[in-house]
């Protein structure tokens, strides 16, 4: 008897813990629904005056306010670089958030990967121009297209060549590669490596979690501190992987794997079955938290 | 001598509206305003635009009925409607695009952007701004 009202009391102990850890959950899942929808609302809200500040600091610039002196022209500039920041962080503010809640957006489509890098390179060059580093791109013409959303693969390459320019030496060299994975044929693999001073070695494995830039020294003044985690975060939700690795001249080599896209794929994206835009793809946040 | 095209900025922030008129009457467009979606309607009327530049967040009517409302009139039911706003491009430019707008532009907007964009939504080249003054 003693034994069964033992068991009777534990199973009744053990649900009442497991209905307290779904209440919790259920609680950690609300507020993060809360947080979410105040910082949506809040980068909305802080978007439209940093507009206006915008676009009366790009009048003066363009002269459309009348003539500036060289000075002028100076300070203006450094205001439009600084506004340029801001709105980069509100950006990056809201993307965490989605990304946290398991709400970012990934819109996959064909992406012929030669002709895309061709596109692109311009924009990735000016970016390396302005610290006077020198931009190589290469790809192979042979390469598959893979499955993926270009605007996020754009916004991935972007950061890492943002990052690589931040911390390389001027006149120094960034590469971005984009070629077969070795050993894994249905995966592109995309390379940016910069001649920098490199991730340690330590750091490698961990530079992608949520909040390590801005909790490591060297990365906090410049911005968020998310960069890298939102990579991490746009990648996985396309079905692919990235990570570190010290460059074999000193650097940092980043890398990240997409994968090649497949006939199977181009059925739910033909017109019958509607665009592009119909694939959403939404992160699983219980997977990367 | 070719007539100006006149574009409609729907905007209920004063600074955002006068930047914009600005910006669009030195690339060689009139410009019209109006600031929330009743506004809207009866300056649609008045001015018969050659396009649209719309705010989401308005007062009374959001964008999205403000869109609704010009698609149901004759003298808009086919004018371009460029929407320029603070929110998600993904998610409220898509729905923007379903409710009848035929781009979305996010605020801070670019004006090599927001130009490039007038002008292919308008099919044509804007007059320069000394064309503009004769």
């Amino acid at each position: 008897m003693r034994v069964e009202r033992a068991l009777a009391e534990s199973e009744a102990r053990l649900q009442a813990i497991l209905e307290h850890t779904q209440a919790l959950e259920q609680e950690r899942v609300q507020e993060l629904e809360r947080d979410g929808r105040f910082i949506s609302h809040a980068s909305h809200e802080l978007r439209s005056p940093l507009g206006a500040v915008h676009e009366f600091l790009t009048l003066l610039r363009d002269g459309i306010g009348g003539d500036l002196s060289t000075e002028h022209e100076r300070y203006v500039g450094i205001m439009l670089r600084n506004v340029c920041h801001l709105r980069d962080m509100i950006g990056d503010l809201s993307e965490v958030t989605r990304a946290r809640a398991g709400k970012l957006v990934v819109t996959a489509s064909r992406v012929d990967v030669a002709p895309y890098l061709e596109d692109l390179t311009p924009t990735l060059t000016s970016m390396a121009d302005a610290r006077q580093l020198r931009l190589e791109v290469r790809r192979n013409s042979g390469l598959s297209a893979v499955l993926g959303d270009p605007d996020r693969i754009r916004q991935v390459l972007v950061h890492l060549i943002e990052n690589a320019v931040r911390y390389a030496p001027e006149g120094s060299r960034v590469t971005v590669v984009a070629d077969p994975y070795p050993g894994e044929p249905d995966y592109v693999r995309f390379t940016v490596s910069d001649q920098g001073c490199g991730i340690p070695a330590g750091e490698l494995e961990c530079v992608f979690e949520y909040m390590h830039g801005a909790t490591h020294s060297g990365t906090g003044p410049h911005g968020l501190g998310v960069g890298l985690y939102i990579c991490r975060e746009l990648v996985t939700a396309q079905k692919g992987r990235i990570w570190a690795e010290r460059g074999s001249g000193g650097g940092t080599t980043v890398r990240f794997s997409l994968p090649v896209f497949s006939p199977s794929d181009g059925e739910g994206l033909s017109p019958r079955r509607g665009d592009a835009r119909r694939m959403l793809m939404e992160n699983d946040v219980a997977a990367h938290s | 001598m070719t007539a100006k095209r006149k574009i409609l900025v729907i905007e209920d922030d004063h600074d955002q509206r006068l930047g914009m008129r600005l910006r669009l009457a030195a690339s060689g467009y009139d410009v019209a305003e109006a600031v929330d979606g009743v506004d809207a309607l009866g300056a649609a009327r008045r001015e018969n635009p050659d396009l649209i530049l719309l705010d989401l967040g308005l007062p009374g009517e959001d964008g999205y009925t403000v869109i609704a409302n010009l698609r149901a009139i004759d003298i808009t039911r086919s004018t371009p409607i460029v929407v320029i706003s603070g929110r998600d491009p993904r998610t409220d430019g898509a729905r923007a695009r379903d409710a009848g707008a035929d781009a979305f532009l996010q605020k801070p907007w670019d004006d090599d952007d927001l130009l490039r964009t007038i002008r292919e939504a308008l099919g044509v080249e804007p007059l320069g701004p000394q064309e503009a003054l004769k």
